[in-house]
């Protein structure tokens, strides 16, 4: 690990982590703010309403950037988790802890909009539809990291809550290919949310700022809650003492 | 070691004895069929006792009754020998964890796998389930219990040391044995309708031998974590 | 408004109005959630760790762990 390139060895120690994080918080925070309101009104106010769908398609401009980044977080959570378990770095583990929690609460979001959006929609809350499922699937397998990671105490949870998120990876492309196969078997795909029709730019436009907003967003999400993970597996150290201390001093 | 013996070294060892260790606790062994049974009875007094009806839902509700009767087997894959202190020496043994791993999931699939594809046909007759219904379902278990050890096996070890790790180990569990299901009850379902189940079955096995060639590590790693404490 | 003639058919959104702002303000709550849980959950350690702490008298001292 001395071949690794310092800056990074460095962004390695929540220490660094947390005052360089610190620097850039007050950026990301008006970026990430800046870009999804700019793409959300844009959604809401400004763009035409689907042909079909009328102006219920609004909630897209939310639903598609949070399912997308719900799965995305899955792999950076994994990801985090094998960075974790093969060079033991503590910040890993926290960012897994925080991927973890983020990736729910959007995987979360992800299915109350679609259920909002399927009812006038589809004329019903929910629908045993392929991404819905999947989605839902997905939230389970969330939830089962987070209870993992509760279940244990110090760095047996970490590294247990890693394993586990691994183990996920390889299962959800054959989850979602799975019940992808399910659905098609049981329901001509006829009903489809976003099919493969090409969206019109006037639409599309306002849906890619607000993939790029929520993008951001999630950076900004979960960076703080990295900062707290650090926090408070740093509670006894002298540097978060002289911190505390130096806050209101 | 037998000169005769056909597994030598320490996999056959491990595998024998478990299987003694069953063998041994028979009562204890019998208790996810009589689950499987009991589960399946809920099915007529829960939906109706129709022929027609049954048969319609039999192929689903069979597999999702031999999906939770292998969840609750999964308890004592490592459970017992954490408690006896034996999982300890099996982790700290030179021999490859892996190898060990892969021993218990066999000796496991026998114990609490096999029962169960046994116990299908009954159920299957119970539940009214079409004639055309019964082979591809015994193949289906078969592969499919197989892949439900094996990744049991990897939530077992990781839930192994965790005070209250029985339920906990179900919900790890679930969402990953869903795949299996979705193909093992398509199967019998198609078969039912007339359709070819072979391709769906085939998918069965592919996942069988995934899961068999990933799980072992996965678990050793898991139960290096779990027992680090 | 560019595609609605006022603001009551803005908050309508063509009869879809509770559905599209029912799911935007959903969101939002638990979008605010997630960004204040972790301010107070470090302000909460941080008080916590500042009333442990001894009264800074000598900054300079180096501090035993625990």
């Amino acid at each position: 690990m001395a071949s690794w390139p310092q800056w990074l060895h460095r962004l390695g120690s929540p220490r660094e982590f947390y005052r360089l994080s610190g620097r850039a918080l007050p950026w990301l925070a008006v970026a990430a703010a800046g870009v999804s309101m700019v793409g959300l009104v844009w959604g809401l106010a400004f763009a035409p309403p689907d042909a079909r769908q009328g102006h219920s398609f609004r909630i897209a401009y939310l639903h598609v950037p949070v399912s997308f980044l719900a799965l995305a977080g899955y792999y950076l959570m994994a990801l985090a988790g094998a960075v974790g378990l093969v060079w033991r770095v503590k910040l890993a583990h926290m960012t897994l802890r925080a991927a973890a929690r983020v990736g729910a609460a959007f995987t979360f979001v992800a299915l109350l909009t679609g259920a909002l959006w399927g009812k006038p929609t589809w004329g019903t809350y929910w629908v045993w539809d392929a991404r819905i499922t999947s989605m839902l699937i997905l939230f389970f397998l969330y939830l089962g990291v987070i209870a993992l990671g509760q279940a244990y105490r110090g760095e047996r949870a970490d590294r247990a809550a890693a394993v586990l998120a691994l183990v996920g990876t390889v299962n959800v492309p054959i989850i979602y290919k799975s019940v992808d196969w399910w659905y098609t078997l049981h329901q001509p795909a006829t009903i489809k949310l976003t099919g493969t029709t090409t969206m019109h730019p006037a639409m599309l436009h306002p849906l890619l700022v607000c993939i790029a907003g929520f993008y951001l967003f999630y950076a900004l999400l979960l960076v703080l809650h990295v900062r707290a993970e650090i926090l408070a597996g740093e509670r006894r150290t002298r540097w978060v003492r002289e911190l505390a201390l130096g806050e209101r001093g | 070691m037998r000169p005769a013996d056909p597994l030598p070294g320490p996999f056959a060892a491990l595998f024998r004895r478990d299987l003694a260790l069953a063998r041994r606790h028979a009562a204890e062994a019998v208790q996810p069929v009589l689950f499987f049974a009991m589960a399946a009875t809920l099915v007529p007094l829960g939906l109706a006792p129709e022929p027609e009806t049954l048969a319609r839902f039999a192929p689903g509700a069979i597999w999702m009754m031999a999906l939770l009767a292998a969840l609750l087997a999964l308890d004592g894959l490592f459970a017992a020998d954490y408690r006896d202190g034996s999982l300890e020496q099996v982790v700290s043994s030179p021999q490859p964890l892996w190898l060990l791993v892969l021993a218990k999931i066999f000796a496991h699939w026998l114990v609490a796998g096999l029962p169960l594809v046994m116990a299908a046909p009954v159920v299957g007759l119970a539940l009214h389930l079409p004639a055309v219904g019964f082979a591809p379902l015994l193949l289906g278990l078969a592969f499919g219990t197989a892949s439900l050890s094996a990744l049991g096996a990897v939530g077992a070890a990781l839930t192994v040391a965790a005070p209250r790790g029985g339920l906990l180990l179900s919900l790890i569990a679930m969402p990953l044995y869903m795949p299996v299901l979705i193909f093992g009850a398509a199967a019998v379902r198609q078969a039912v309708e007339g359709l070819d189940p072979s391709g769906a079955l085939a998918v069965l096995g592919a996942l069988a031998a995934l899961f068999l060639t990933l799980a072992p590590p996965a678990a050793a790693g898991a139960l290096r974590v779990a027992l680090d404490g | 408004m560019y595609r609605f003639e006022s603001w009551g058919e803005f908050l309508a959104m063509g009869g879809h109005g509770w559905f599209v702002w029912g799911a935007y303000a959903a969101s939002m709550a638990v979008f605010a959630w997630l960004v204040a849980a972790p301010l107070l959950r470090s302000r909460a350690i941080l008080d916590q760790v500042r009333r442990a702490a001894p009264p800074p008298l000598s900054p300079t001292e180096p501090e035993g762990e625990a």
